[in-house]
C-alpha cells in the first residue's frame, strides 16, 4: 500500500464566500484531498492527514477524515502558533519524521489562500530529503514504485513519471468538493483525532511557533483593487438600452 | 438551536445541492443522474439504522437538513421524488416491517438501487380514501391483488409500493398494507403524467391486474393496513413539508434582494409599506412553520403520536407556502409572470402542497373533529 501523507491548512472561510464564519481547508488542500478521494477508487493508497491548528481546525478535519483521510495528526497547541516558514516546516518536518517515517509521498496544496510564502513545500521537502516537485497540476495515478504527475508553468505542460519518496506542491485548487458523503461525515464526527503537543512531538518550543521563527509579521492589511462599476436596473428593454449606450461611449 | 454536528451536515448538505441538484435542464424533468449523486451523497437512508445503510440520525435533525435541502435545491419536483422515497415507503418499511421486508429492500432502497413509492388514491377515492376498491385476495401461497392507484407521485420511475387494499368482506373496513415490486407479476405502470407543476416529479396510474404478492410482503399485520394509513399521512404531513419552509426562505431571500433594488416612484420598493408587508408575513410563515415543525419532531423523536399537529402543521405550511409565492409574483409584478424569472414555476410547484397529503379542506375536518371530539359532525 502507498502511504501517501497531506499537509493540511485551515484557512478562514469568509475568504470564499463572504458569509461564511469559522475556518475551512484551504482550496489547494481540498483539491488534494478530492483528488486522492478518486484516487483512492482504483488504487491501493492509505491518505495520512497532517495539520497544525488550535481546535477551530475541528471542522475541516472532520471533513478531510470524511472525504478521504484514514488518519489525522493534529497538531495543536499554543506552542506552535504564530509560525514562520522555517518554524512550520521543522514542525511538520519532526511530525513526519516521528509517525510516517515510510511515507512514499508528502503532497501539500502550493498556496493558502490566507497569506503565504509558498515556501513550506520547498522546505519541507529539503529537510526530509526527498525529491520535490513544483508546479503540480494534476495527480493522474499512482503505481507501486512511482507516480504519474502532470506539471504545467506558463510556458509548457509536463506528464511526469517520479519515483517514491517525493514531495508535490499542487496548484490546482477547488472550492467544493464533490466525493463528499454524509455517512462517512457521521462517521468523522465519531472519529477520535490524535491531539499532538510540541511535548509529545518532542520538538523544542525554540524550534516551533513564535519563538522557532526568524520572522514575526508585524501588520498585515489585504490590498482590494477596486473597478468601478454602475448597477443596471430597470425593464429587460432599459436595461438592454443602457448597455447599448455604454458600449456606444 | 442546532449542534455542531448537525450544522456540519447542513453546510455539506447545502453545498451538495447548490452544486449538484439545480441543473436548469432538469427543474421539469426527472433526472436519474441526480438520483444516482443524492444517493451516493448518502442522504437517502436519514433517520435509517446505519446496519441497513442509513445515518440514523435523529428525526430534529431530518428537519434541519431537509429544512436547508428545500432551500438550497430549488427543484422543487425533485425534492418531492426524495420525500415520497424516504417518508413513505422506506420509512414505512423500516418503521412496520418484519425483519424479513427489512433486510430485503432497506439497504437497497437507503443506496437509491430501488426507489419507493405510495399508493392510496384512486380515481374514485381521493380524499374518501378509505372507499377505496382496490381488493387483496388471500391465497394459499400469498395474496392476488386486483385495482388500480390514481396520481401516485415517483409512479413511473418506483421500483417498490406501498399499496393499500381492502381485505376485508364486503363492507368490511379492513385494509392492509403491501410492498409490491414493480417486476411482481401483474403490475403495470402508467404513462407519465403532465402536471401543473412539480414537473420533475413523475406522477402516473398504477394497476395491479391479478399481481401476485408473496405471503411475506405484508406490511405490518393482516387488516391492520388503516393503522399503517394512519402513521403514513402522519409522516407525510410532517416530512414532505419540511423543505417548502427551506423553500419559503429561498423565495423570502429573492424578494428581499428585489424590494432592495427595483425603484419606482425614486423609491427602493421595499420602502412601501403595502410590499414590505408581504416579506414580513412571509418572515412569519417560515417562523411559525418552524416552531411547529420541531415541537413535531420532538413528539417523533420520543416515539409519541403527533397526528392532529402535523395536520395543523400540513395546512398552516401549505398555505403559508403558496401565500409566500403568490406575493412573490405581486413583487416581482411582470417579471414574475415571465418564465425567466423563475417565481412562476415556484408558485405553479407550489399549488399542489395544498392538495397532497390530504386537501387542506380535510385537514380541516381532522382538527374540527379533534378540537370537539366528533359531537358536531
Amino acid at each position: 500500500m502507498i502511504k501517501i501523507v497531506v499537509c493540511l491548512k485551515m484557512v478562514p472561510g469568509k475568504l470564499i464566500n463572504a458569509e461564511a464564519g469559522g475556518l475551512i481547508i484551504n482550496p489547494y488542500d481540498l483539491f488534494v484531498l478530492e483528488k486522492l478521494a478518486e484516487l483512492k477508487k482504483s488504487s491501493d493508497i492509505s491518505v495520512i492527514g497532517i495539520c497544525m491548528g488550535g481546535e477551530s481546525a475541528r471542522d475541516g478535519l472532520i471533513r478531510s477524515k470524511a472525504l478521504v483521510c484514514d488518519d489525522i495528526y493534529w497538531l495543536n497547541d499554543i506552542k506552535f502558533a504564530q509560525a514562520d516558514t522555517i518554524a512550520t516546516t521543522k514542525t511538520l518536518t519532526a511530525a513526519i519524521k516521528k509517525y510516517i517515517p515510510d511515507a512514499d509521498a508528502v503532497i501539500c496544496g502550493g498556496h493558502a489562500i490566507d497569506g503565504e510564502t509558498g515556501q513550506v513545500p520547498a522546505e519541507l521537502s529539503e529537510k526530509l530529503g526527498i525529491t520535490y516537485f513544483s508546479s503540480v497540476a494534476d495527480i493522474e495515478s499512482f503505481g507501486n514504485d512511482s507516480a504519474v504527475i502532470v506539471r504545467r508553468d506558463e510556458r509548457q505542460e509536463m506528464t511526469v513519471r517520479c519515483r517514491y519518496p517525493f514531495l508535490l506542491s499542487v496548484d490546482s485548487f477547488l472550492t467544493y468538493a464533490s466525493n463528499l458523503n454524509v455517512i462517512a461525515l457521521k462517521r468523522a464526527q465519531k472519529w477520535e483525532y490524535k491531539i499532538i503537543s510540541a511535548e509529545e512531538l518532542g520538538i523544542a518550543s525554540t524550534d516551533c511557533g513564535a519563538s522557532g521563527s526568524k520572522t514575526k509579521v508585524i501588520n498585515s492589511v489585504n490590498i482590494i483593487y477596486k473597478k468601478e462599476s454602475i448597477e443596471i436596473g430597470g425593464s429587460i428593454k432599459e436595461k438592454a438600452d443602457h448597455v447599448k449606450k455604454l458600449l456606444q461611449q | 438551536m442546532n449542534t455542531n454536528e448537525e450544522m456540519q451536515l447542513i453546510e455539506a448538505v447545502r453545498e451538495f445541492a447548490e452544486n449538484n441538484l439545480n441543473d436548469p435542464e432538469y427543474l421539469e424533468k426527472f433526472s436519474p443522474e441526480m438520483w444516482k449523486k443524492i444517493a451516493d451523497f448518502g442522504l437517502l437512508g436519514i433517520t435509517v439504522d446505519e446496519k441497513y445503510g442509513g445515518l440514523g440520525e435523529s428525526y430534529h435533525t431530518a428537519a434541519a437538513v431537509f429544512e436547508n435541502l428545500g432551500y438550497s435545491c430549488k427543484n422543487n419536483g425533485f425534492v418531492f421524488v426524495v420525500n415520497n422515497h424516504i417518508w413513505v415507503s422506506q420509512n414505512l418499511i423500516y418503521l412496520y416491517g418484519s425483519e424479513k421486508l427489512k433486510d430485503k429492500y432497506l439497504c437497497d432502497m437507503t443506496a437509491g438501487k430501488r426507489i419507493g413509492a405510495i399508493c392510496i388514491t384512486e380515481a374514485e377515492s381521493g380524499s374518501d380514501a378509505l372507499s377505496m376498491v382496490t381488493k387483496a385476495e388471500k391465497t394459499d401461497d400469498g395474496y392476488i391483488l386486483n385495482g388500480s392507484k390514481a396520481f401516485i407521485s415517483n409512479g413511473p420511475i418506483a421500483d417498490i409500493f406501498i399499496v393499500f387494499a381492502r381485505t376485508g368482506e364486503e363492507n368490511n373496513k379492513s385494509f392492509t398494507a403491501f410492498v409490491v415490486e414493480k417486476d411482481f407479476p401483474g403490475v403495470k405502470i402508467g404513462a407519465d403524467i403532465e402536471k401543473m407543476g412539480l414537473g420533475s416529479c413523475p406522477t402516473s396510474e398504477i394497476v395491479f391486474d391479478n399481481c401476485i404478492i408473496p405471503k411475506e410482503n405484508v406490511l405490518g399485520r393482516y387488516n391492520f393496513g388503516s393503522l399503517i394509513m394512519t402513521m403514513a399521512l402522519e409522516w407525510e404531513r410532517c416530512f414532505e413539508f419540511v423543505p417548502h419552509i427551506g423553500a419559503m426562505r429561498r423565495v423570502m431571500e429573492r424578494c428581499i434582494e428585489h424590494v432592495r433594488s427595483r425603484k419606482q416612484f425614486g423609491r427602493p420598493i421595499g420602502d412601501y409599506q403595502a410590499v414590505s408587508h408581504k416579506i414580513a408575513d412571509m418572515k412569519v410563515g417560515i417562523e411559525m412553520s418552524r416552531a411547529m415543525l420541531y415541537r413535531i419532531v420532538d413528539l417523533k423523536d420520543n416515539m409519541k403520536t403527533a397526528f392532529i399537529d402535523t395536520s395543523i402543521f400540513k395546512l398552516y405550511v401549505s398555505e403559508a407556502y403558496i401565500k409566500t409565492c403568490r406575493d412573490a409574483m405581486q413583487i416581482f409584478g411582470g417579471y414574475g409572470y415571465t418564465k425567466e424569472y423563475d417565481i412562476e414555476r415556484e408558485l405553479r410547484d407550489a399549488l399542489a402542497c395544498s392538495i397532497y397529503s390530504g386537501t387542506n379542506e380535510m385537514q380541516k375536518n381532522t382538527i374540527y373533529n379533534f378540537t370537539t371530539n366528533g359531537e358536531s359532525l
